[in-house]
């Protein structure tokens, strides 16, 4: 039977395929290009990177891997909660999901396919990224084989443990949630991947490390294994990236056991998880669907109930929206408003994520404030203001791949009513996308705001670098928005799958292309103005650029978004 | 076949489901009506294993679907009101999928697409992809799918969504003559006069509670419209 559910999976991933090159050769052609720039980008900074840390910082190949495990703790961390997310959509609330229930498979069955499904639904950019990197880092070595062997035995395996590690948890929050509510168990898991990541950045302070391990300089090649806490020996990432260290450095019997711990921590993770799967899944699947139908029916029934509301009371909540005086910007307007607000309210994954991310622009502009930067060197300090500038905007950015990039999409198989009635598309394109612009603006100001606080003397730079905020939290809603247009799906309605899909990934890989040119034009219009000390003028002449890309993708995002909204359905 | 015991179930505050129990036999066609919100689809989802009880039990040809749903479900085939569909497989793959799903072999399978197919007209498209189905088309394919594997107990939600007075009257042949052979039929409709068509017992539920449960001619008589009448009466 998962046999025959694989098979047809197969067929259906080949199908799809080949359909989406078939029908849309141009869209096809622009992703293989995107993926492909993207991928080089990455290889070509990876493998300048790895020259730069190893020759010109010297910081030698045990230190330069020790930064690589924390890098790969932090990709591992991702996926885990990556991997959460798309398969709560994927393995619980889905169509074909509840399809299958109604036939004689295993649950165990249904759940495999389906995280396999989730997976690789998920995957797609970062195996472009994992392959683009490792390729990179053997570039360097010029050592083809640790490319192969460390996809295939280091970080293929490290991938699949931490997507196990977040089907586990789901399931078992899923599968305890009638004892504690499903917002305590999301509260904790939260709080212990937050916890987890944060004590591991601590355990492994880059600073610390660097202190400890150049006092045995110049042998700062050596496997100084010694100075490393004891609880990274449970982190997968941690045994890849010492797969990668021993593999250069030859020492093969040390890759080969290295390779195993990672290979045997997947094996064991993945069967951990059938075997709770095999236990729990069907429960799990009748937990979920039972919050999912209490929400849809107990809780508004219930909650109108206990209000007491009469129907002449809701009705009189929903004239007021109607009456005159709300309709200041057209009757039209206000209703396409308050429909997307209402709809994005009463949808928990979207609020939870929301809540989520700003939460970690709260804490990163905390962090803003609260640190000091006094650092001698015009180039460093300029890379450090670029680098914040690119952080800022790649927060914009995951804001806006994650809610405005649906949002042409989520008009779902209900687009039929915008399309017969008389209303204007412009202006249900305009409620989509200026709205974002707005908010975005909102939060792309205040990160701009903040970003100079660190370097203290350099308080001259608010002004550009709110301008730059601005900017971004223009450009970023409006790029995704165009290929929100392009690769729209009407068919698909679960937003977490839409904002991971092939098209939200293209989306996010321009975004961060513009994103990088942006942090270009940023570093080359304040270097002179930090080498002066603040005392010269800031160097605005590129500022054009910035507002040509704004317009250019403003522009284009209401021709794919129009376009979008007329298509043939 | 089919047999609902005490069943219940509660979202929060709200009963969906209260204390439902009924019984049906082989060879039965049960007709469960009830106005919208009444609970319906949320017993039928029960059934389906697609939702657990609060309290209470589903036992399909004698086994409790919440406790060997697999078991149980290797019974019964059940019929959505909004089916699930692979768009991009022909119909003739979803089909295979499905007896492959129920253990045919290769060429048990064949011969029973063949013949659901045929019956319910869908065989001249069964080679086209389910994406340029019309309703329709959709919904033959779909009950082809469900009289394939010759299922003790058939569970439909709406069986007439979508179909043309032809596919109808299909449709209610195919029923009859399933129920002939010994196959229990529990079906939920707002078509009153298909029921009096072809439902030997009636069950009827309002606000989560059966309030009547008998034969057509317990139920109203003979006469569409005293039906209508009393239908109303009992579910205003």
């Amino acid at each position: 039977m998962l046999r025959e559910l694989i098979k047809t999976k197969a067929r259906l991933l080949y199908l799809e395929g080949g359909d989406r090159v078939s029908h849309h050769m141009l869209r096809s052609i622009f992703s293989v290009i995107t993926f492909s720039i993207f991928a080089y980008c990455t290889y070509a900074v990876v493998k300048f990177a790895t020259g730069y840390i190893i020759k010109d910082a010297r910081l030698g190949l045990f230190l330069y891997h020790r930064l690589l495990a924390l890098g790969l703790f932090v990709f591992f961390a991702i996926i885990s909660v990556a991997n959460i997310l798309v398969a709560f959509a994927t393995v619980f609330r889905n169509k074909e999901t509840e399809f299958l229930h109604t036939l004689p498979i295993k649950p165990v069955q249904i759940f495999m396919s389906k995280f396999l499904d989730s997976f690789l639904y998920s995957s797609a950019l970062m195996l472009i990224l994992v392959l683009a990197a490792v390729t990179g880092y053997a570039g360097y070595f010029h050592n083809w084989s640790v490319a192969v062997f460390g996809l295939v035995f280091a970080v293929f395996p490290m991938i699949l443990s931490a997507a196990c590690i977040g089907s586990i948890i789901l399931l078992l929050v899923l599968k305890f949630s009638n004892r504690i509510s499903i917002k305590t168990a999301v509260l904790i898991v939260t709080a212990l991947y937050a916890g987890g990541t944060y004590f591991y950045i601590l355990l492994n302070n880059p600073f610390r490390l660097f202190t400890d391990v150049m006092k045995y300089y110049p042998h700062i090649d050596r496997y100084l294994g010694a100075l490393d806490p004891k609880p990274d020996y449970f982190a997968p990432s941690f045994w890849a990236a010492n797969f990668f260290y021993f593999a250069t450095t030859r020492n093969f019997v040390g890759a080969a056991a290295s390779a195993l711990i990672v290979c045997g921590t997947a094996v064991g993770l993945f069967v951990l998880m059938i075997r709770l799967a095999d236990k729990y899944y069907q429960d799990a699947f009748w937990i979920a669907r039972h919050k999912l139908f209490e929400r849809k029916m107990g809780k508004s029934v219930s909650s109108s109930e206990a209000r007491g509301d009469s129907i002449h009371q809701i009705d009189s909540h929903q004239s007021s929206w109607t009456q005159p005086e709300f309709v200041t910007f057209g009757r039209n307007s206000i209703s396409l408003l308050r429909r997307d607000l209402l709809l994005f309210l009463r949808e928990p994954s979207q609020t939870f994520h929301f809540a989520v991310l700003l939460i970690l622009i709260g804490i990163f502009l905390f962090n803003l404030f609260a640190m000091k930067i006094y650092l001698p060197d015009p180039f460093i300090v300029t890379s450090a203001f670029t680098l914040i500038f690119a952080f800022n905007s790649f927060l914009i950015v995951s804001l806006a791949v994650r809610f405005v990039y649906p949002m042409l999409s989520l008009e779902g198989e209900s687009i039929w009513l915008l399309r017969s009635s008389p209303v204007d598309l412009k202006r249900v394109f305009y409620s989509k996308l200026l709205p974002s612009i707005i908010f975005l603006s909102f939060i792309g100001t205040t990160l701009g705001y903040a970003a100079p606080a660190p370097l203290r003397n350099f308080r001259g730079l608010i002004p550009v670098s709110i301008v730059y905020g601005l900017a971004g939290g223009i450009t970023f809603p409006s790029v995704v928005m165009i290929f929100g247009g392009v690769f729209v799906d009407y068919k698909e309605r679960n937003p977490v799958r839409i904002s991971s899909s092939h098209g939200a990934t293209v989306s996010l890989l321009v975004s961060v292309g513009i994103m990088i040119v942006l942090s270009s034009i940023a570093f080359n219009q304040t270097f002179s103005y930090f080498s002066s000390r603040g005392n010269l003028p800031l160097d605005l002449s590129g500022i054009w650029m910035l507002g040509s890309v704004l317009l250019v993708c403003v522009m284009l995002a209401r021709v794919f978004g129009l376009r979008a909204l007329q298509t043939d359905l | 076949m089919l047999e609902l015991i005490s069943l219940s179930k509660k979202f929060g505050s709200f009963t969906a489901v209260e204390d439902l129990s009924l019984k049906v036999e082989a060879g039965e066609i049960y007709g469960f009506l009830g106005p919208n919100g009444a609970g319906k689809t949320t017993t039928i989802k029960m059934i389906a294993t697609l939702l657990r009880p609060t309290s209470g039990r589903v036992m399909i040809n004698g086994i409790d679907a919440h406790q060997s749903p697999q078991e149980a479900k290797k019974c019964l085939s059940y019929v959505p009101d909004q089916p699930f569909l692979y768009e991009k497989l022909s119909g003739q793959e979803f089909l295979s999928f499905v007896a492959h799903i129920y253990g045919m072999g290769r060429d048990e399978a064949i011969e029973s697409i063949k013949e659901a197919s045929e019956i319910f007209e869908v065989l001249p498209w069964l080679k086209k992809r389910i994406e340029d189905y019309s309703q329709g088309m959709r919904q033959r394919l779909i009950l082809s799918a469900a009289f394939m594997h010759n299922p003790k107990l058939i569970v439909i939600d709406e069986p007439m969504v979508g179909l043309d007075p032809r596919g109808a009257e299909t449709f209610k042949t195919r029923i009859r003559l399933a129920a002939e052979k010994g196959t229990a039929v529990f079906l939920t409709t707002h078509q009153l006069s298909l029921a009096k068509d072809i439902c030997t017992r009636i069950g009827i539920i309002r606000a989560s509670k059966l309030v009547f449960e008998g034969s057509m001619k317990e139920f109203c008589g003979d006469g569409v419209e005293r039906l209508e009448k009393r239908y109303i009466e009992l579910t205003a």
